[in-house]
């Protein structure tokens, strides 16, 4: 699994594992000389492990998600119609790509769009939530006899580093995305994400009162080996594996504590983020793509609005137009941005028809979705919709089109095989085709 | 304390008020003999053809332990364990008055309802009335074509009853979801892919199907402790060319269902959730084959069809022949779960050993030829735990207590009071737990159990926990030995022994500490997370 993950352009060998290992140790350590908080395990120096190159840790290939839950409108944000009678009561305002309109609820975004490549082509055909979020986040359809595992958790599979001290797949979700959460499908749960619920900091990381680390090492090594020992030559015993791969997982994870803190981000910081919830998930989101968990998914609620649908967008884009300003931004300053792929992504959009309760409804056959980092040709605008938004009249793309171009954009073979059972998948559904266009 | 005590004392007047009536069903019905042949004959021709030679038999102590863990939900406690195993005949010679004997006890009457309730409501089980409904039913004997009847169109005339509304209730505000489930649940079908066109995948399932079942539903309407049918409205749907089309109300074998002639220009009323039930109950295969099929995924892992909701004709079962037989013999029955739970849990494929100690290759799991491992349920998990820590008890009854129970009619209310008190403590436990049909462990739960206060609690030697027995030990092996029989349920092997009494004597904490730590180790251990 490890050498399929460097075939892009990347030297090749091992060695990057190993100092990208080395780099994740050096981050955790920065702050703890930093002046943060000391880590929770004791006994465990971090002396010598200075940071590394900061080339190495632009090489990591890492992905974000940031996933508008109920469906963003298209036409108040990439696809504006406005004067027409499905076009709404905002206008729309020029951009940094010549030609290229936005609404006027996006004008951070609108001076970044050369940085931003956009498909307004999308047609995915299923406009009820579940099953539409099951097809764009797994890029295929449903299928009776195998779970398609969600695509963070196949770039989770493919971007992990080898005994990572942290979480390859974080996942952040508002109450909006309700019970749904990543599925890991055909792939082991191993790869399913650390999800952060009702808090920022995940549950039980920090050592168990009146227990020392030595303690809790030497009760876990017993465990383990008894474990080893029962799973000889048993029937079924590859569960065994994966059951003792998550407890050696804790360790790591024990330490990653001061990483979820928020507090040890600057003020000037979590300011310029903005104090929403959805401003303090995306300098979340950063701090665990610096460190180097490959791939991050926050989740965004409330965009499904059957009622009073520009008042909930005056209030939902600015705060989108603001939070990702800023992130691509600071990516950017950091070196980042041209190792992490940034995917805004939905379950659908919404209806041209504005209902009689001033709302636009689940609309599937005509949308948008945006791009931006890693492998993405900035300033791309593929595709178009027709004057009243209503069908796409060029460059039309689905569900299976996405997920492949997010897998080429990470420098992922969307046709890689996973064999399951007799039978071999693809990543990305075998007819689906690379959005060119918006890849550079 | 005085409160709970209270509320479990009301609880348990329900349940035994509510069996009072029960038919007693006499031992020549439930004789799964015949079922148990008929299961081993197929398994071999199937084996022999396939050239496998399946494992051998699991020993007595395995056999108990998995058997206690699908009948009862727990694992046997020190005492039931080695009074169960002692005696010069083996567990074999006994094993259908064994299964005769837990199938009757309360205690499978509980489990089974939860695991019942698990079954019909998936993510929104856990409603408490619902479960005691499923519970009474059991022990009523009640049989399943009945229970299918009760769930879909009651009658729900008395308290009791009442509750089987549930499966509809929270179902009845989304028509797809009403649709989808029930197909799913009772008949082994997901038509849901048959929605917007036919199924891609499956030539079996139409988008006619779909709305067929739909039909069946759209009527009906409700929720928050009522449902209701209309007796006007159809559905209609965008068919394959785009036109709107009213849907035939259908069954998924293709059967019509069509509304009884006006009469004196007035339309007879008719309820089209009744009349699902008359055309599933006539025609048998479906309701039967699903239920058969989850039966048998519940004790093997997996179903003989797999997965359990794709039930057509080009995922035949991995037996030949066996799931049809089952199925008839169990509508032969007169739909009785206990009968086909004694029969399956009584084959020699239930009783295979999980080693593999051949050098053939594994057999593929839908041939059980061996015991695969799969993981606790969480409520298997839950309940375990408080049991290997001391935290539950399952004591026997005083005399006293025994005289109680003789003298107001209430045989085996002590055991269900002492159930109830434990579901209780398993409560926090389950949400944090690994659900079964992941099949994988998550890092979430390997954090929670290593880390959460509330999982220190349980495995603290304190009052008169395992752990605190284990601190007044001074000999380590002594102490190694006492913790496998009350974790392990089963006697310790030699160099297990030396292995812990290693470990103990290398750790420099104090004997609490230790003891604590040790039965840690224990219950979080693959042999004690896995059912094997």
């Amino acid at each position: 699994m490890k050498s399929q993950h460097n075939e892009h352009k990347q030297p090749s060998g091992t060695c990057i594992t190993h100092e990208h290992r080395f780099h994740r140790r050096a981050f955790v350590g920065g702050m703890l000389t930093g002046g943060a908080a000391s880590l929770t395990l004791p006994g465990v120096s971090f002396a010598g492990e200075v940071p590394a190159a900061s080339s190495l840790k632009q090489q990591q290939k890492r992905v974000l998600f940031l996933w508008l839950a109920g469906g963003s409108s298209q036409f108040e944000m990439w696809d504006p119609k406005p004067g027409r009678e499905t076009g709404g009561p905002f206008r729309d305002i020029g951009t940094a790509v010549s030609g290229y309109r936005v609404c006027e609820l996006m004008p951070k975004l609108a001076t970044r769009m050369n940085k931003i490549a956009v498909v307004r082509s999308l047609n995915t055909k299923i406009s009820e939530h579940f099953q539409a979020a099951d097809l764009v986040s797994t890029g295929w359809p449903k299928e009776p006899a195998l779970e398609h595992p969600e695509i963070g958790v196949v770039l989770a599979k493919e971007l992990a580093l080898q005994d990572s001290l942290l979480p390859d797949y974080v996942s952040l979700f508002t109450t909006s995305e309700g019970r749904r959460r990543p599925s890991p499908g055909f792939l082991s749960r191993r790869h399913a994400p650390l999800l952060l619920e009702g808090s920022l900091q995940p549950s039980n990381i920090e050592l168990p009162a009146g227990l020392s680390a030595e303690a809790h090492a030497r009760r876990e090594a017993l465990r383990s080996s008894l474990s080893q020992q029962f799973a000889q030559q048993r029937a079924g015993n590859d569960l065994i594996s994966g059951y003792n791969e998550a407890y050696a997982r804790v360790r790591g994870l024990m330490r990653s504590d001061e990483l979820f803190n928020l507090e040890n981000e600057p003020t000037k910081n979590r300011d310029r983020y903005g104090r929403t919830p959805f401003g303090q998930h995306c300098l979340l989101a950063r701090r665990l793509l610096e460190a180097g968990v490959p791939v991050v998914k926050v989740a965004r609620g409330f965009w499904d609005s059957h009622h009073d649908n520009f008042e909930s967008h005056r209030e939902l884009v600015p705060d989108f137009d603001n939070v990702l300003s800023v992130l691509l931004d600071d990516l950017d300053e950091r070196g980042l941005l041209a190792s992490t792929l940034v995917i805004v992504l939905s379950e659908f959009g919404r209806t041209p028809k504005i209902n009689q309760d001033v709302g636009r409804d689940h609309y599937a056959d005509a949308w948008s979705c945006a791009f931006a980092g890693c492998g993405i040709r900035g300033g791309a605008i593929h595709g178009k919709t027709n004057e009243d938004g209503t069908a796409v009249v060029e460059g039309e793309a689905n569900a299976a089109d996405v997920a492949a171009t997010i897998y080429q954009a990470a420098g992922i073979d969307p046709l890689k095989h996973y064999q399951v059972g007799q039978r071999p998948v693809p990543l990305a559904k075998e007819d689906a085709q690379p959005i060119r266009a918006v890849l550079s | 304390m005085n409160q709970r005590i209270h509320t479990i004392a009301m609880l348990l007047l329900t349940l035994v008020i509510a069996h009072s009536w029960a038919i007693t069903v006499s031992a020549a019905d439930r004789s799964f003999a015949a079922l148990t042949s008929e299961i081993d004959r197929r398994l071999s021709e199937h084996w022999q053809s396939k050239h496998i030679t399946p494992a051998k038999l699991a020993d007595d102590a395995t056999l108990f332990k998995r058997v206690m863990l699908d009948l009862t939900g727990r694992i046997p406690t020190r005492s039931e364990w080695e009074s169960r195993l002692k005696g010069d005949k083996p567990l074999a010679d006994r094993w259908s008055q064994l299964v005769d004997e837990l199938l009757r006890a309360p205690e499978f009457h509980l489990h089974y309802g939860a695991v019942l309730e698990e079954m019909l409501q998936g993510s929104a089980a856990g409603n408490a009335d619902f479960t005691d409904y499923l519970r009474t039913s059991l022990r009523a004997g009640k049989r399943w074509d009945a229970l299918f009847r009760e769930l879909l169109v009651g009658p729900w005339d008395s308290p009791e009853r009442k509750a089987a509304t549930k499966f509809l209730e929270i179902r009845a505000k989304d028509l797809d979801r009403l649709t989808t489930d029930t197909t799913r649940v009772f008949f082994g079908v997901d038509v849901s892919c048959a929605r917007c066109h036919d199924h891609p995948l499956v030539d079996d399932w139409k988008q006619d199907h779909y709305y067929g079942m739909a039909s069946f539903f759209n009527r009906t309407g409700g929720g928050k402790g009522s449902i209701s049918e209309k007796s006007e409205g159809d559905v209609t749907f965008k068919g394959p060319d785009g036109s709107q089309q009213t849907a035939r109300v259908m069954f998924l074998s293709g059967s019509m269902v069509t509304d009884p002639a006006a009469e004196n220009g007035q339309k007879p009323k008719v309820s089209r959730r009744e009349q699902l039930v008359t055309v599933a109950l006539a025609e048998q295969k479906f309701l039967s084959r699903s239920l058969v099929n989850r039966v048998w995924q519940q004790f093997f892992g997996r179903g003989l069809v797999h997965p359990v909701d794709q039930m057509h004709s080009a995922n035949p079962s991995s037996v030949p022949g066996l799931l049809e037989w089952l199925a008839d013999d169990f509508v032969n029955s007169g739909y009785d779960i206990q009968r086909l739970i004694g029969g399956i849990v009584s084959s020699r494929a239930y009783r295979l050993s999980s080693h593999w100690e051949q050098s053939a290759p594994l057999p593929a799991e839908a041939d059980f030829a061996v015991r695969r491992l799969s993981p606790l349920s969480p409520r298997q998990y839950a309940f375990s735990l408080l049991v290997a820590t001391g935290r539950a008890s399952f004591a026997e009854p005083t005399s006293t207590e025994t005289r109680i129970e003789r003298l107001t009619g209430t045989t085996g209310a002590h055991r269900i009071a002492q159930y109830l008190a434990v579901e209780q403590q398993a409560a926090s436990l389950l949400p944090q737990l690994d659900p079964v049909q992941d099949g994988q462990a998550s890092a979430a739960e390997a954090l929670y159990l290593s880390n959460n206060s509330g999982v220190q609690t349980l495995v603290a030697a304190d009052e008169s926990t395992l752990a605190s027995k284990l601190a007044a030990v001074e000999d380590p092996k002594q102490l190694a030995e006492t913790v496998i029989r009350a974790v392990y349920c089963r006697a310790p092997r030699e160099n297990e022994v030396d292995q812990l009494a290693k470990w103990l004597a290398e750790g420099n904490a104090p004997a609490k500490e230790r003891a604590e730590q040790l039965v840690w180790a224990l219950v979080t251990s693959a042999e004690f997370r896995f059912r094997h």
